[in-house]
């Protein structure tokens, strides 16, 4: 028996269906862009009105550290310091003289934005010139976008996100060089590389990894000459490649460098000095807290772990099988398989990071029972995308399974708020609850006459959570303000910020040794850090306007 | 003819094998007619059974679905308290349907031996079913009945064909719907289909879940666009209509229930949450366990944060994975990927698949994967069902491989041997956290069942009155895997005897 059908005209005429669609095909990375700045505008607000945009103890330092250079005792590029990166710093410059765009957050996060909405395109891009499918294309993208932690950190001023631009950037540039061999393409790469290495240390990472490919991309390809004719011709080709590709990727390297000499007096400043990572790490050490280091496997694992975590289960093997079928696949060029390899090189460097002892990274239940910079873990996210894209696209015939169980899984995601780098911010060891002391200032020192003494290395959220001007803090980077202050507190600091008895703190350390510190009398006990208040009848001797004028 | 001998053949062996495993007292065999004793062993040991077991009696003997004072105490923990009545926590579908076995056995003081022994039916069932499937995706008759065979004695589907659960009538429902779902569309097939899903829900929640690929594929069944001139024409068949016929009865069905228990047609007693009953009407709250600690937006049963520790435990550890208990359905892969390269059977290769992604992935995502007290991954058996069909087309392909065989050999005997030893004696094995927190620490794995073996603990009638004059329990175990084995081996002799046989290699063209 016949089905009975029912026929329904759709009411668009084929001429005008095929026209939007044409239209579409046209303009579809158009259309996904504003599609995902409006999701990056909505998850924005959606965590700042929820009071997660500055959770992080981290988004807060960098926000200061921003505002140090445009506002203080001591303005200017200086500010900007050591140990971390100085780009993201810089990129906030324009708007972080603002009030609102300081303490809102808004000034790093929407460097985030920004990041991740280009990170987005890109992914699209990167899967087009894999020869990937439209549906492959979107759902690439959309593994990046449905991501609640990457939707967490691009609402932040975090530097995660900048950081997978500019890498998948180079990456994305590094490709094209190997597939149609134009050293636009190579020139552009060794840009964003540049970029990257301002960011982050993955990017100077990225920076060798990247390298190490060219190299091998010259002697492998035969459009730069036969091997069989002579491997010094292929050694130069490859030296002035390399040259020119380090001439503009290392110059950010270089610049770091001369910065830290120029400021700091060591070129290594950033790596030995007593506020690096590396100083860090050995107290990390000494209390048994850096079990990765020196341990592969360890290491292996808990990046894994962070990875999993950031991107889901079901995501990371479906990244892992795209990854496989992406080096398989006789249809796309050997030289691009190899400059894909390049996407693995967050994975890598993290790792490396991890067993060298020069990065920390907590998991919950695995390593202690707290989060610690588990949001490391969603560096591969543009990777892992990419390669779930490939994946969707190659196998056919259950394209609509993989495609309605990530659907699935991602509902699930966003339903039970499983934002990993949520939790590290709340609860892990990336957050500070120091409202109890920020309020206190916020309360008792905004209308005061009087600077407040503080160490910013170790209490920056404070400096942040009190709503007071930067120009009110005498800190490490005021100069003569700090030399004076810690050596004679009670002409400079109305109050005292500090953890008592930990030499950590660099205020506790010098002030507690001066005569002085006997005229101050501790108002508040607060678990980050004690308030100290100078006595009253030392207060007629107190500077409190910036005397000191304009520093060098 | 000679096909049809063999099925009546492997019924018959499948019937007898039942028997060696039916529950009953140490020294009446009718001791759980009339006692609901809990027992490790038992048919009552879990309260999975013995609350939908509750709720059949409370049908049958009281004409009320609300528990009386007695079977509350049976039913708990898996019990609900609404608005003054107590009810079992489970969907109605699994004593609904077997009530009529429990009337039947009533008559003759066999309630609960006629009541479990329509699971056992299911299962051979199922197994049949199973053969249908694995015809689908390409094997041969032998072979598929070598995968019907797998899936009943080398899974835990044997163990939970013996309980009183909704696993056994899940696979029935999924099958059946699986194969609905290749046929034609039509008005008939379109309302089985509805009918199916809709009893697929009633016995089990997730079934809806898990039949949503197969719901999804048939309604694309029957949209076609088709252009016409300057104009395009979306073609809808109205037989899809018999998919509302199919499935509405049986949810007024369902939403009847609940409005006699709850007032209402949409509150279930999954969404209330289960109570311990004291007595003498007194409850404790239990404590519902979330699939995570983060307040989440709205209540669901699945959560992503578990992923991870839920595949650990369903796929890998020693706790309930199929590594532990059921390696063979992994060659289902294999047989499933085969499959997928024959280009008649990729469509439907590709809906099985999904069915047991989504198997999997849903319930590494909820909050309980290791499902209480029980032997392996029982939340998994449907995954199983239709991998074991996966297996059938495996062994058909590589039958001629020396490597695969002595692979298959192997975790074919341990696979059984492993569960048949769940089936003489429990099902419960606790997770790993309560297991050793227990007063007196039990094993968390099937070493607490060869605890029991060794205790010649088991409830099996025909051992306690046959052949416990013989043998221990140990030998008796040994005894029945061999005799499975056997079973299980012969559609795979059949299917050898005109087999090539040649070097190890592994080859995925099609011929």
């Amino acid at each position: 028996m016949k089905s009975l059908e029912f026929a329904v005209n759709l009411p668009v005429p084929n001429k005008l269906f095929l026209k939007i669609a044409d239209f579409f095909r046209k303009n579809i990375l158009f259309l996904i862009t504003v599609f995902l700045t409006i999701v990056s505008a909505v998850s924005f607000w959606f965590f700042y009105s929820n009071s997660l945009g500055l959770a992080y103890n981290d988004a807060r330092s960098h926000l200061d550290i921003g505002r140090r250079v445009v506002e203080g005792l001591k303005p200017g590029f200086a500010q900007l310091g050591s140990v971390w990166l100085p780009l993201p710093h810089i990129l906030m410059v324009p708007t972080i003289w603002n009030d609102f765009m300081w303490h809102s957050g808004l000034s790093g996060a929407i460097v985030s934005m920004i990041s991740f909405v280009l990170t987005g395109a890109l992914i699209y891009k990167f899967l087009e010139k894999l020869a990937v499918g439209i549906w492959g294309r979107l759902v690439g993208v959309f593994v990046f976008v449905a991501n609640i932690n990457v939707l967490y950190l691009q609402s932040t001023a975090m530097t995660e996100l900048l950081l997978l631009f500019t890498m998948t950037a180079g990456v994305y540039e590094l490709m094209l060089w190997h597939k149609n061999d134009k050293v636009l393409h190579l020139i552009k790469s060794a840009f964003y590389v540049m970029l990257s290495t301002l960011i982050r240390y993955d990017g100077w990472f990225l920076f060798l990894f990247a390298g190490a490919l060219i190299v091998l991309q010259i002697f492998r390809s035969d459009y730069y000459g036969s091997l069989k004719r002579g491997f010094l011709s292929k050694l130069k080709v490859a030296e002035g490649a390399i040259f020119m590709f380090c001439t503009l990727a290392a110059f950010g390297i270089f610049l770091w460098l001369l910065w830290n000499l120029l400021i700091f007096k060591d070129p290594l400043y950033f790596a030995f000095g007593p506020y690096s990572a590396h100083s860090q790490q050995l107290q990390l050490e000494s209390a048994g807290n850096l079990t990765t280091k020196g341990n592969l496997m360890l290491s292996v694992e808990h990046y894994s772990y962070a990875l999993i975590y950031n991107s889901n289960l079901f995501v990371s093997i479906l990244g892992a099988l795209g990854m496989y079928l992406l080096f398989i696949d006789k249809k796309i060029k050997t030289g691009v398989k190899i400059a894909s390899t390049a996407l693995l090189a967050p994975l890598l460097f993290n790792i490396l990071a991890l067993f060298l002892g020069h990065s920390v990274l907590f998991i919950q239940g695995v390593s202690g029972n707290t989060w610690f910079n588990v949001r490391y873990g969603v560096s591969m996210m543009p990777s892992i995308a990419i390669f779930v894209g490939l994946l969707v696209d190659r196998i056919v015939n259950l394209r609509a399974v993989l495609i309605g169980l990530v659907i699935f899984v991602t509902f699930f995601q966003f339903t039970s708020i499983d934002a990993v780098t949520i939790d590290d911010a709340r609860v892990g060891s990336s957050q500070k609850n120091v409202s109890e002391v920020s309020s206190w200032l916020g309360k008792n020192a905004k209308d005061v006459d009087g600077f407040v003494l503080i160490s910013a290395a170790s209490h920056d959220a404070i400096i942040f959570s009190s709503g007071l001007p930067m120009s009110k803090f005498i800190h490490e980077g005021t100069g003569k303000y700090w030399e004076s202050a810690t050596t004679n507190p009670e002409h400079w600091a109305r109050w005292i910020i500090m953890r008592s008895y930990d030499d950590n703190d660099s205020t506790w350390k010098t002030v507690s040794k001066t005569p002085d510190f006997a005229h101050y009398e501790v108002v508040e006990k607060y678990p980050f850090a004690d308030i100290y208040k100078l006595k009253d009848e030392f207060v007629p001797g107190l500077n409190t306007k910036p005397v000191l004028g304009k520093q060098k | 003819m000679k096909k049809i001998f063999f099925v009546l053949l492997i019924t018959i062996l499948l019937l007898t094998s039942l028997t060696f495993f039916v529950k009953g007292g140490k020294t009446d065999p009718f001791y759980f007619q009339t006692h609901r004793d809990t027992v490790v062993g038992g048919p009552f040991e879990s309260s999975n059974s013995l609350s939908r077991f509750a709720l059949t009696e409370s049908m049958i003997l009281d004409n009320d679905f609300a528990f009386n004072e007695e079977r509350r105490k049976q039913a708990t923990p898996d019990l609900v308290y609404y608005k003054g009545k107590f009810f079992t926590i489970f969907t109605p579908g699994v004593s609904f349907i077997t009530a009529p076995f429990y009337s039947w056995g009533l008559q003759y003081g066999m309630p609960q031996l006629s009541s479990y022994l329509s699971m056992g039916l299911f299962g051979i069932l199922n197994v049949f079913l199973i053969v249908l499937l694995a015809r689908k995706l390409g094997a041969s008759f032998y072979a598929a009945i070598l995968g019907g065979l797998i899936y009943f004695f080398a899974t835990n589907a044997l163990t939970y064909s013996l309980t009183y659960t909704q696993h056994t009538l899940s696979v029935t429902f999924i099958v059946l719907a699986l194969l609905n779902a290749v046929g034609k569309r039509n008005i008939i097939n379109n309302f089985l289909l509805g009918a199916l899903f809709g009893a697929g829900l009633l016995v089990d929640i997730p079934n809806g879940v898990m039949m949503f690929p197969i719901g999804l594929y048939v309604l694309y069944k029957h949209f076609n666009l088709v252009k016409i001139e300057e104009a395009l024409k979306l073609k809808l068949k109205l037989s899809l209509v018999g998919l509302l016929l199919g499935i509405i009865p049986l949810l007024l069905v369902f939403g009847s229930y609940n409005k006699v228990l709850t007032d209402s047609y949409t509150v279930i007693g999954q969404l209330i949450g289960r109570v311990d009953y004291l007595g003498d009407g007194q409850i404790k709250e239990v404590a519902v366990s979330s699939p995570t600690d983060v307040k989440p937006l709205v209540n669901a049963p699945y959560a992503t944060r578990p992923l991870l520790s839920g595949a650990y435990t369903l796929l890998i550890s020693d706790e309930r994975s199929w590594i532990y208990y059921s390696p063979i359905v992994f060659l289902g892969i294999l047989g499933l990927f085969v499959a997928y390269k024959n280009s008649d059977t990729k469509g439907f290769t590709a809906l099985v698949s999904a069915v047991i992604l989504i198997d999997i992935v849903s319930y590494t995502m909820f909050g309980d994967p290791w499902g209480g007290w029980s032997y392996g991954p029982r939340y998994l058996i449907p995954a199983a069902a239709l991998f074991c069909a996966g297996v059938g087309v495996a062994v058909q392909k590589f039958k001629a491989n020396p490597l695969f065989l002595l692979i298959f050999l192997s975790i074919l005997i341990y696979s059984i041997s492993i569960n048949v030893l769940g089936a003489l004696t429990t099902n419960a094995i606790p997770p790993k956290v309560e297991a050793q927190n227990l007063a007196v620490p039990i094993p968390y794995t099937y070493q607490y069942n060869l605890q029991l073996v060794d205790q010649n603990n088991s409830f099996s009638i025909f051992y306690n009155f046959l052949a416990n004059r013989y043998l221990s329990l140990r030998e008796y175990w040994y005894l029945l895997t061999t005799f499975i084995t056997v079973i299980a081996l012969l559609p795979f002799l059949l299917l050898l005897r005109q087999t090539k046989f040649t070097l190890p290699k592994f080859n995925f063209k099609r011929p």
